[in-house]
């Protein structure tokens, strides 16, 4: 039962025009793929237009990357994306950590085909590669969460509307990622995207925006500098425009390696770089790029409401369930997240099984999650960045009929936020870039702490793995950060320890050389004994890592190997 | 030597006689010394639209067979390690990566 | 080069002229540097002057001359590069540049559209062009989710209606040299 059933909850309910604007955009495609087999367009000229739509040539076939802008699926997406893995891949897609899913064997071909059928039910792959403004992301818990001061998805949605085919900024030096959040716990590594933006309620009900510019991973990781502490709503877009207007005429475009806008903040320097955004700003014609309350109005309306009425023994079923089933309530413990209404809650569906690869999930299981996030959850799944699913609006006294149902999908692993959460690019098991494997050295860790009650133990650790510099793994803003390269045709793997991607964000530092799979493993092995002898009671592993620092850890990790 | 295939992505192997093979045990095996040369003439099948970035492949001396020396070209004949029901793995192809 | 305007080739009355030419009658298009040195060029009578913008020059560089330009040319060494866009732009909401404002190198008709968008009127194009294709890309859509310097209606929400100035009818080509 919902509130209103003609618009998705918790996503940008399509309009008649924009479904138009879609078709367009798939047709267009069409033809740019018969013009590149007829020989009207070169591979040269066709690769930047078949980025802009998603689609890469990987290590086995093309690959399809769709948008899921700000993570946020409805039941009738989800079911359309299984049956796109059906019909046109091998069954199965992979959640990125940009909370889009991939396709991993498509054929070139039959990509329009794609692009028409996302259309139908409001998915694109607009943008989700190429020099130009990527997927918004943004928090997991958005609209759900009790700790939220401001639901970041509507101002997410514009976002995405503004930069969808922009005039300017689609031939930029280099990509540019874009997250935004609303809660004060920042969940979306806002200081490490191109622009990171923290929406925070001021007076009189307004919403203002704390502006990060030059944050970013990859070959130099960088954290964003602050350029506005409280920008108004009605000049974000503005604001937006002033930066990737400096961006677009500075930002170095002879290097590929330091085309990014992190880059370019480094270069002029922090001040220099905000002078010349505040002059830009200053200089445009506000009036045009004004964004009005009733424009925000208008799109926050086509964003259909969860439907909330829990009975007042929810709470009550769910602990006496917790009581009695003790593998149910260790689930809870560590999967779910408050809900800000009454006898609700959010809970995260792990995409980590023991032996599974991180973020994959079959058709099968897509299917199954549509079903249940209709029955239990308004019809809404989130992605998350952390390659996870969420249903984000739980009733309390239906969440144990829910978990007994995901138990058979495997869906039910209890390793939310643990040492076996582990965030993973595809690496060099499908991908042209990566220089190493990175699901087996994955799948080696979940084996190694495989033990429920270890995990348990070891406590909130967070595990990035990148196949390469290009970070898509995220490991530099890891609690333990893996990084695979090539040594002469051999994989090695370079740990990096102490990375945070919060409001506290750091880079991870190397505090040793690149091992073979297993010898990495086994130093993890040791960092986490020594964390267990060391730490003080209910101490993280961040914090002891930090009280006791880098030298002591690489003295007890490295010293055998 | 090998490609993608332009419509559909798939990884591709020079087989005598200019045919692209989907098997790597079909593939054409030259001579250090001639593979430039091989190279050159094969962007012909870029030029007509059939395949993709066409490179070399080095083979692993220590093997009979085709087998490449890197992991990667293993992965690209073979599929995904961690994936052995995908790829020509599942097909009975004999490259394994490692 | 075929010269492409409001999706039509079009005779180009431009000539481009050297550093170290003598000064024509016919409207010529100089080098920055010519402009900002040569006197005598920029106080010729009668003389219908354009520059060509170098593509790592703010267009603010060309504030000081801009009542005496009638032509901007924009370059985009590759259609890769964007930044012929935002010299476009800026030219338009910045400095109120009304002349004609002509974009010179690598450019796909897939393009067209965005350069309209950005203030850009002209397109030199290469030999056998179809402007058909051009006019086809930039038919695509009928509506933009941002604002641009065409100032465009408002459909609804962020959505302009796009105008493009572009003839519905594309037989009626005219034809020059």
């Amino acid at each position: 039962m919902r509130a209103n059933a003609t618009l998705p909850v918790g996503t940008y309910g399509y309009q008649p025009v924009d479904l138009a604007f879609l078709n367009d955009r798939a047709a267009q495609f069409s033809d740019q793929v018969a013009r590149r087999l007829s020989g009207d367009l070169s591979e040269d000229e066709f690769k930047p237009l078949r980025l802009m739509n998603g689609l890469y040539l990987q290590l086995h076939a093309y690959m399809l990357r769709v948008a899921i802008p700000y993570g946020v699926l409805s039941a009738a997406q989800l079911r359309r994306l299984a049956r796109i893995a059906r019909v046109y891949d091998r069954g199965y897609g992979h959640f990125t950590t940009r909370q889009n899913i991939q396709f991993n064997w498509i054929k070139l071909e039959e990509a329009p085909d794609i692009l028409a059928e996302l259309a139908e039910v409001g998915m694109h792959a607009i943008q989700t590669s190429g020099n130009c403004i990527r997927n918004i992301t943004s928090d997991e818990f958005a609209g759900a969460a009790a700790d939220e001061l401001v639901d970041p998805r509507v101002h997410a949605e514009i976002l995405r509307q503004w930069s969808t085919l922009h005039p300017e900024y689609s031939f930029l030096p280099r990509k540019f990622k874009f997250a935004i959040s609303g809660n004060p716990h920042d969940r979306v590594a806002a200081r490490f995207h191109d622009i990171g933006l923290i929406a925070t309620p001021g007076a009189d009900g307004a919403v203002g925006f704390e502006v990060f510019a030059g944050g970013g991973l990859g070959r130099t990781p960088a954290i964003g500098i602050r350029l506005r502490e409280w920008l108004p709503e009605h000049e974000l877009l503005a604001y937006m425009e002033a930066i990737l207007r400096v961006y677009n005429a500075y930002g170095r475009r002879d290097n590929l390696y330091k085309a990014r806008l992190k880059i370019l903040v480094q270069a002029l320097g922090r001040e220099a770089f905000a002078e010349k955004v505040e002059a830009e700003f200053a200089a445009i014609p506000k009036e045009r790029y004004r964004l009005g309350p009733d424009i925000v109005e208008a799109i926050r309306a086509r964003f259909g409401k969860p439907y909330l009425d829990a009975p007042e023994d929810a709470p009550a079923e769910l602990s006496k369930h917790r009581r009695r089933d003790h593998a149910f309530d260790l689930w809870v413990q560590t999967n779910s997240h408050p809900h800000r209404a009454a006898g609700y809650i959010s809970v995260v569906m792990s995409l980590k099984p023991n032996g599974g690869i991180p973020g994959d999930a079959s058709a099968v299981q897509m299917d199954a999650i549509a079903d249940l996030a209709e029955r239990f959850s308004s019809g809404e799944i989130r992605v998350t960045h952390l390659q996870n699913l969420v249903l984000g609006h739980v009733r309390q006294d239906e969440l144990y009929t829910l978990w007994q149902a995901l138990g058979p999908l495997g869906l039910a692993t209890p390793n939310r936020g643990l040492i076996t959460d582990i965030v993973c690019c595809p690496g060099l098991d499908y991908c042209s870039l990566a220089n190493a494997r990175s699901i087996p050295i994955a799948q080696r860790i979940n084996e190694r702490f495989a033990n429920v009650e270890l995990q348990q133990q070891i406590g909130p650790l967070r595990i990035n793995i990148s196949g390469c510099i290009n970070a898509c793994g995220h490991h530099h803003n890891a609690d333990i950060g893996i990084l695979g390269v090539d040594k002469k045709g051999e994989e090695f793997f370079q740990l990096t320890f102490g990375g945070r991607g919060e409001e506290d964000a750091a880079i991870g530092q190397i505090i040793g050389t690149a091992l073979p799979e297993s010898e990495a493993v086994n130093v993890i092995s040791r960092v986490i004994d020594t964390y267990l002898a060391r730490r003080v009671p209910n101490e993280r592993f961040r914090d002891t890592y930090r009280r006791l620092g880098a030298t002591f850890f690489k003295e007890a990790a490295y010293a055998a190997a | 030597m090998t490609a993608n295939r332009l419509r559909d992505g798939q990884v591709v192997w020079l087989a005598p006689e200019g045919r692209w093979a989907e098997e790597i045990a079909a593939a054409e095996v030259f001579d250090n010394g001639l593979i430039d040369e091989a190279i050159a003439r094969a962007r012909i099948f870029e030029e007509q639209r059939v395949v993709l970035d066409v490179y070399g492949v080095e083979l692993d001396p220590a093997h009979s067979g085709t087998v490449p020396v890197t992991e990667r070209e293993r992965i690209r004949a073979a599929g995904p390690s961690v994936r052995p029901d995908l790829g020509r793995q599942a097909k009975g192809a004999t490259v394994h990566a490692s | 080069m075929p010269l492409l305007e409001c999706g039509r080739i079009v005779r180009d009355s431009w000539q481009k002229l050297a550093d170290d030419a003598a000064l024509p009658s016919a409207p010529c298009i100089l080098s920055l540097s010519r402009l900002q040195q040569d006197e005598a060029v920029r106080t010729a009578p009668h003389l219908r002057l354009g520059v060509a913008l170098p593509v790592d020059q703010p267009a603010e560089v060309l504030a000081p001359y801009l009542d005496r330009l009638s032509l901007v040319a924009v370059n985009f060494s590759t259609f890769r590069d964007g930044r012929g866009f935002t010299q476009a732009r800026s030219l338009r909401e910045h400095l109120a540049f009304s002349g004609e404002i002509r974009a010179t190198g690598n450019i796909l008709p897939d393009q067209y559209a965005f350069l309209l968008r950005c203030g850009i009127t002209t397109v030199e194009t290469l030999d056998g062009t179809d402007p058909a294709a051009w006019q086809k890309a930039a038919d695509r859509f009928s509506f933009a989710y941002q604002p641009s310097v065409l100032k465009e209606p408002v459909l609804s929400g962020l959505r302009r209606t796009m105008r493009l100035g572009l003839p519905r009818d594309t037989d009626s080509q005219l034809i020059g040299n």
